[in-house]
């Protein structure tokens, strides 16, 4: 069940001993949000998503959550996306375009690309990705590019979509950084004691994710294996 | 106990010695010690327990002036804010933002526009759209995607006869009835320490105006 960042808030106020002011709560939802998406790092953490994203002086701002991406194509394009030499040559009309129809930035995928006949390139060939943008050469001329990439799973404030499995660790780890900072007002052992918590707790949230994401596959996993019982044959030898 | 009962109690408090006419015990200076004192037994009472008693906190709603909105900003300005007390360093005295144009939601406070703009350079909270309250001096500055028309707050004041809901006359003063006492002993310690003055004699005849009156027995 997914919960409000509030409810996290509220128990780390709770252990804090911060609950009758709001003077801290900006710090401690930041604290939440930077452990929720960068050190919890666990498998429902990131979503695939595509987007389609307006090019405004040939740079495009990627969605804020994008960590990875996965590949691009010109959603207009008919073969040519104006991104090569020959397509933006006006005197050599004739030229074959050698535009890819997909740009991927990652070699394996790229590989699957290729594998499965489709005109692809490594993306990193022919745009470049800096802070937060893609930019693109100047011989591009197309209004949008749809992107596909592997993003943090978060909401339209910049919040990270919380488990209510995480309250623990979450709020272990967010008063454990308060408490750092405000080390006078806090016991070195209570300090401690909110680092073990955050730790064993995170350890915990990773193997639960694992745990589900193993089940969510059971029937694929079942399934193969019902397949290699009812035809070992074709299952084991790939050649026969 | 209302304002006006605590007052009397109070006053009645310094009884016996030689008390020149001096304005110490005028209303408004009992007022003030009274809110004063308040406020540093909720200091107190944060420092040694963690914890304020619920009776120190008030309800209250700014009012929204239309006017006196910029046009075209993102933010919407809230005057005349009542002086809030700091508990201490790490915790001012709202215990409660929220509930935004009547929607049930929680805002969050920070005490300057530097550090506003240093929660913005989030990479991803910076394209956020939570609210955010800028404790100003009298003033507060709410950030939001929309105008804010109304939010409640629940705020230990340092005058709380200065919120609009207070009735001095009717309404228990906000504090804890445990803590009165200590106020009278704070009170009597300190501003109201008997002091003992000798009226100066600026007449020059035989009569000697700055001996105490003599008590018969």
């Amino acid at each position: 069940m997914k919960v409000a960042i509030d409810q996290i808030l509220n128990r780390t106020k709770m252990r804090l001993l911060l609950t009758q002011t709001t003077h801290a709560d900006a710090y401690l939802e930041k604290l939440i949000n930077e452990a929720a998406t960068h050190h919890i790092g666990g498998l429902d953490n990131f979503v695939v998503s595509c987007e389609t994203l307006d090019i405004d002086c040939l740079k495009a701002r990627l969605p804020i959550n994008a960590v990875d991406l996965i590949c691009y194509s010109f959603p207009d394009a008919t073969g040519c996306s104006g991104c090569c030499i020959d397509c933006m040559n006006p005197h050599n009309p004739n030229a074959t375009c050698s535009c890819p129809n997909w740009f991927v930035a990652d070699r394996n995928i790229l590989t699957e690309f290729c594998g499965s006949g489709v005109s692809a390139g490594l993306s990193s060939n022919f745009f470049d990705v800096q802070n937060g943008y893609i930019v693109f050469p100047s011989s591009v001329t197309q209004p949008t590019v749809k992107v596909w990439y592997r993003g943090l799973n978060i909401d339209e404030d910049g919040i990270a979509i919380l488990d209510e499995s995480w309250e623990r660790g979450l709020s272990a780890y967010a008063a454990w950084q308060y408490a750092i900072a405000h080390f006078k007002s806090y016991a070195s052992e209570q300090r401690k004691l909110w680092q073990m918590e955050w730790t064993a707790q995170r350890e915990r949230i990773r193997g639960l994710a694992l745990q589900r994401d193993a089940i969510l596959h059971k029937p694929e996993v079942s399934a193969i294996a019902r397949a290699i019982l009812m035809n070992p044959m074709v299952m084991t030898n790939r050649n026969g | 106990m209302t304002l006006p009962e605590l007052r009397e109690r109070v006053s009645s408090a310094p009884t016996g010695g030689y008390i020149t006419s001096d304005s110490r015990m005028d209303a408004g200076y009992i007022d003030n010690l009274i809110h004063s004192a308040r406020a540093f037994i909720a200091c107190e009472r944060w420092k040694q327990y963690g914890q304020v008693p619920p009776a120190y906190y008030q309800k209250f709603e700014p009012d929204f002036s239309k006017l006196a909105q910029e046009a075209g900003s993102c933010f919407t300005v809230f005057y005349d804010i009542p002086q809030i007390i700091a508990l201490d360093g790490r915790a001012s005295g709202i215990g409660f933002i929220g509930n935004l144009n009547g929607i049930a939601c929680q805002i969050r406070e920070v005490s300057s526009l530097g550090e506003f703009a240093s929660f913005q350079t989030d990479r991803i909270m910076k394209s956020g759209r939570k609210a955010y309250l800028i404790n100003g001096q009298g003033e507060f500055t709410v950030w939001f995607k929309d105008k804010i028309k109304s939010f409640q707050m629940e705020i230990i004041a340092a005058d709380p006869t200065l919120l609009p809901l207070y009735n001095v006359d009717y309404d228990d003063y906000p504090m804890d009835i445990s803590d009165i006492p200590k106020m009278e002993t704070y009170m009597l310690q300190g501003s109201f320490g008997l002091i003992y003055k000798t009226p100066i004699d600026r007449i020059n005849d035989s009569r000697d105006v700055t001996v105490p009156p003599q008590v018969n027995p």
